[in-house]
């Protein structure tokens, strides 16, 4: 009853990336979505691929073998994908991330990542509409920009021309397993669909699909807003951030953490982040967060203030406690691989991840060290006993 | 930021509006009514009362008098607060019930309120064909914007080309006023609804229609029916149309097209309600017809979503005076709610009222009917989405090549509804075109309607 080799959960940019790499090694692949192609969170992220918001690490390996993964599938797909390697510019706001900012570039550049600070000049030149009081920032040519909807349609595209299937509207609702307690199969609201392994690229609700499967992924729903201005023109160059946006990213709270990211895109808008909430999948778009973002943006480019707001998206970030993707095989239950956990970075991470999850079926030397992803290790047991402990 | 707590918000200052304001404030509850525009009056009443009265006497005065009673007694009232000239460009679900809504006037950023009737109206419907973006192409409704308000005529050839009552009070205006009207089209047959007195329509309409005819015929006018404008050419504007006859479905009978010159023209295929409040609010749509979903309301007008009510277009197509009826009705329906002074006999009667245009309404639909047949008059680089530019060719290839089979991904994968008018144009024909190409309606039908943003708002004034 095997039709396929791997079945592939959920069409967003993880998902279409698994299924590339894996129809690319040969294996006949099968992708369901419950919903519309790639309308979970990756229609309503923003599509950086940046390094320089990582610090040394393994996120930051992960980070790096994408940019170039990314930059292959730019060259190889048959469809665009507006992708635009065009540069990061990371701003000081104030004076404690001054000090912030000229340490992590030191360490950027240790370990080999291109960084350059900036001064007012510097700036100036770079973005000749921000903000004149700003004069410390830190230039990162690696960091990129895709549309996230058309990269993941396109590595779907090619996935399918390579023969794997692609079916939307077909909800996972459980799991079948062999006689030793291999995943044998998925039981689909379309049928059942059986295959040698699985792949859950569910995002934010990858933990539903793991306690389908009887196992446990501390995975949650990060809300964030990302507003979306009229068409008008390159008046951003990179992808331009406070420097106070690291913070935001590991400050867990269900408070909104605000801070400025803006870009332009090719079709002439400028996108506004971004805020991040532990707020379940609450989809009501926060006013005040709206405001605030829109203030912090123009606190970068005063400009913006003349700029109409056209479109508002609410997104939720696969969040996990000790801020690290999920990328392997669950010890518990074999034949599941999980894809899954990459917060605000799964645009930027999901080519090295899709090449993790194929290195890890095929058994083929991966492109990073797989390691700090897999599901059974230390800070992720940790974050689940003390779970456990508070109830 | 200083929310202003109010009982009841109506949003529209039409005639849905403005009749639900009414029946509200003699209910003895506060209510403030916000409109973009800087008069009651929405899109029925823009006009002054001079033209009103003049284009059609007799029926249209009654309508006049009864309009401008409601407009007087509504402002004479203590309860009654306009907020003119603010574009209500967000509305959110507040924890206690209640919901917050935020203007792009400077002086009053927000509310908050208890209760929302929703009256905004509908947007006019124009389907796309080869040359529809061509400067000298304008809505039968721009063209009677222009003449009304600055006295302009669109053209000095012009032709007049669409579906639904609108295009003959307009093309009897500018026939009034000595434009040369080449052709005068409607893609399906008005004549059963103009000769005769069919079903529900009441005598008023009959007399409307057909003074527009006489006044059409006194300047040499003749109505084309099952006829379409299904091209326009020209260097840099319009300088011909082409004209087709249809079969019923509004597919060009071949051999029938006739070439005419002409330096305007003005088309407009009916209209769809102007759901996105009620989307954003999470109303319950009927999306019978994917290309115009409304509004679902029972009996008393009552959305699917408590607090909020719905009345007018915005519900269905009725024109002014099924729109004051379900006003009225909604106006009683939320203070009762509200605590108000309302007698449920009252209310009874106004539902009675709203009820008896049932018939009327099914005739009103076999009018504004939109055949599909007007998907073979593109061709693959016809611009479908004016906004962005995106031409039938990019939406085949996302539903051929990316597998784009819903609204959302041929939006999120073409630009297609992304640009200014956010889809209020394209969208009833993207999903039109999707139906046609995928054999059945989009499954999300309303999802191009989802408009966190109801309209664009400088960052500055956040
Ligand atoms: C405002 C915002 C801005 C962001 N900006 C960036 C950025 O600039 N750069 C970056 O790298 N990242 C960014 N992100 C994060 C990024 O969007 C996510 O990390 C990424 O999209 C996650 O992709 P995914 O494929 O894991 O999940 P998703 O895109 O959510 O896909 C999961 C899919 O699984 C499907 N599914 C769920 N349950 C089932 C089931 N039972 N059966 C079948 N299918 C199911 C869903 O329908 C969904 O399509 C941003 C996020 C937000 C919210
Ligand atoms: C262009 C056009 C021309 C027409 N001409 C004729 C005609 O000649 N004869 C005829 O019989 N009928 C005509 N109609 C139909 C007639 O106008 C309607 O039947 C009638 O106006 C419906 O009333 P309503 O109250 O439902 O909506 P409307 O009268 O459309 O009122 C809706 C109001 O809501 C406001 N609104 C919507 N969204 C917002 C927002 N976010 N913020 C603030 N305000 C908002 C609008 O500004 C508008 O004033 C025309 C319709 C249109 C669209």
């Amino acid at each position: 009853m095997t039709d396929h080799d791997v079945i592939v959960i959920g069409s967003g940019v993880v998902g279409a990336s698994c299924a590339y790499e894996l129809a690319l090694a040969g294996r006949r692949v099968l992708v369901v979505d419950r919903g519309n192609l790639t309308s979970g969170t990756t229609a309503s992220g923003e599509g950086n691929v940046l390094v320089s918001d990582k610090p040394p690490g393994p996120e930051l390996d992960l980070a790096r073998a994408s940019v170039s993964r990314w930059a292959d599938y730019a060259a190889e797909l048959s469809e665009g994908f507006e992708y635009e390697p065009k540069g990061g510019v990371v701003i000081a706001t104030d004076d404690a991330s001054r000090a912030g900012l000229v340490d992590l570039v030191s360490r950027h550049r240790d370990v080999g990542v291109s960084a350059q600070l900036l001064d007012a000049d510097g700036l100036r030149e770079a973005e000749p509409h921000l903000a004149h009081d700003l004069d410390l920032g830190a230039l990162y040519p690696d960091d990129a920009q895709v549309q996230p909807v058309l990269a993941s349609s396109a590595l779907l595209a090619d996935a399918r021309r390579l023969g794997a299937e692609v079916r939307s509207g077909n909800e996972v609702l459980g799991f079948s397993f062999d006689s030793d307690g291999r995943v044998a199969a998925v039981r689909t609201t379309e049928g059942t669909f059986g295959a040698g392994a699985v792949v859950n690229a569910a995002g934010p609700w990858s933990s539903a699909l793991a306690r389908l499967a009887g196992t446990d992924l501390p995975v949650r729903p990060r809300r964030g807003h990302l507003l979306v201005t009229a068409p008008v023109g390159r008046l951003v160059h990179h992808k331009v951030y406070e420097a106070g946006y690291v913070d935001t990213l590991t400050a867990d709270t269900s408070e909104a953490q605000v801070s400025a990211v803006v870009e332009s895109t090719p079709s002439g808008t400028i996108l506004l982040g971004s805020s991040r909430e532990l707020v379940d999948f609450d989809t009501t778009v926060d006013l005040d967060v709206v405001r605030r973002i829109a203030q912090r943006a123009r606190r970068l480019f005063p400009i913006l203030a003349e700029v109409d707001l056209l479109r508002i998206y609410v997104g939720f970030r696969p969040w996990v406690p000790d801020h690290l993707p999920i990328i392997g095989e669950d010890p518990q239950v074999r034949g599941l691989w999980h894809a899954t956990g990459h917060e605000g970075a799964g645009i930027g991470l999901a080519p090295a991840t899709g090449q993790l999850i194929r290195a890890g079926i095929t058994d083929t030397p991966p492109p990073v060290d797989p390691l700090p992803f897999r599901v059974a290790r230390p800070s992720l047991m940790a974050a689940a006993a003390a779970r456990t402990a508070h109830g | 930021m200083s929310d202003r707590r109010v009982p009841l918000v109506v949003l529209g200052a039409g005639p849905a509006g403005v009749a639900a304001a009414r029946a509200a404030v003699e209910a003895r509850v506060a209510v403030v009514l916000i409109d973009l525009g800087a008069r009651l009056g929405g899109q029925y009443h823009r006009r002054e009362p001079e033209a009103f009265a003049t284009s059609a006497p007799g029926a249209l005065h009654h309508g006049w008098a009864r309009w401008s009673e409601d407009v007087t007694h509504l402002e004479r009232s203590p309860r009654f607060t306009h907020v003119a000239g603010a574009g209500v460009w967000a509305i959110q679900h507040l924890a206690d019930g209640g919901m917050r809504i935020a203007t792009d006037r400077e002086d009053l950023p927000s509310f908050e309120t208890d209760a929302l009737i929703i009256a905004t109206g509908a947007n006019e419907r124009v389907v796309p064909f080869p040359g529809w973006d061509l400067p000298g192409v304008l809505t039968v409704g721009g063209a009677q914007a222009l003449l009304k308000g600055q006295g302009m005529r669109p053209g000095h050839a012009v032709v007049i080309s669409g579906a639904g009552p609108l295009l003959l009070p307009v093309a009897a205006a500018l026939a009034r006023v000595r434009t040369n009207i080449v052709a005068l089209t409607d893609a399906n047959d008005p004549r059963r609804w103009l000769s005769g007195s069919p079903r529900g329509i009441p005598l008023s309409k009959v007399r409307e229609g057909a003074s527009y005819l006489a006044t059409l015929a006194r300047h040499g006018v003749r109505l084309r029916p099952r006829t379409a404008a299904i091209a326009a050419h020209g260097d840099g504007r319009v300088e011909e149309v082409v004209l087709a006859r249809l079969e019923r479905d509004w597919t060009p009978i071949p051999g029938s097209e006739r070439t005419v010159t002409a330096d305007a023209l003005a088309t407009s295929h009916g209209f769809v309600p102007d759901i996105g409040v009620a989307v954003g609010l999470g109303c319950l749509l009927d999306a019978q017809d994917a290309s115009a979903p409304a509004v679902v309301v029972d009996r008393s007008q009552a959305t699917s979503v408590p607090g909020v009510w719905a009345a007018g277009e915005v519900t269905g197509i009725g024109g002014a005076d099924v729109a004051v009826h379900e006003g009225r009705v909604a106006g009683l329906a939320a203070a009762l709610m509200l605590g108000g002074d309302v007698d449920e006999d009252e209310l009874e009667r106004a539902i009675a009222r709203r009820r008896a245009d049932a018939p009327f309404l099914r005739t009103l639909a076999g009018v504004l009917t939109v055949g599909d047949g007007w998907t073979s008059w593109l061709t693959p680089d016809t611009t479908v989405c004016r906004c962005e530019e995106v031409t039938l060719a990019t939406i085949d290839e996302a539903i051929e090549r990316r597998g784009a089979c819903d609204l959302r991904s041929v939006k999120l994968t073409t630009r297609c509804g992304m640009g200014h008018c956010q889809a209020r144009i394209c969208g009833p024909s993207v999903a039109a075109l999707l139906t046609a190409r995928t054999g059945q309606p989009p499954a999300d039908a309303g999802a191009l309607d989802r408009r966190p943003v109801l309209h664009p708002v400088p960052l500055g004034r956040l």
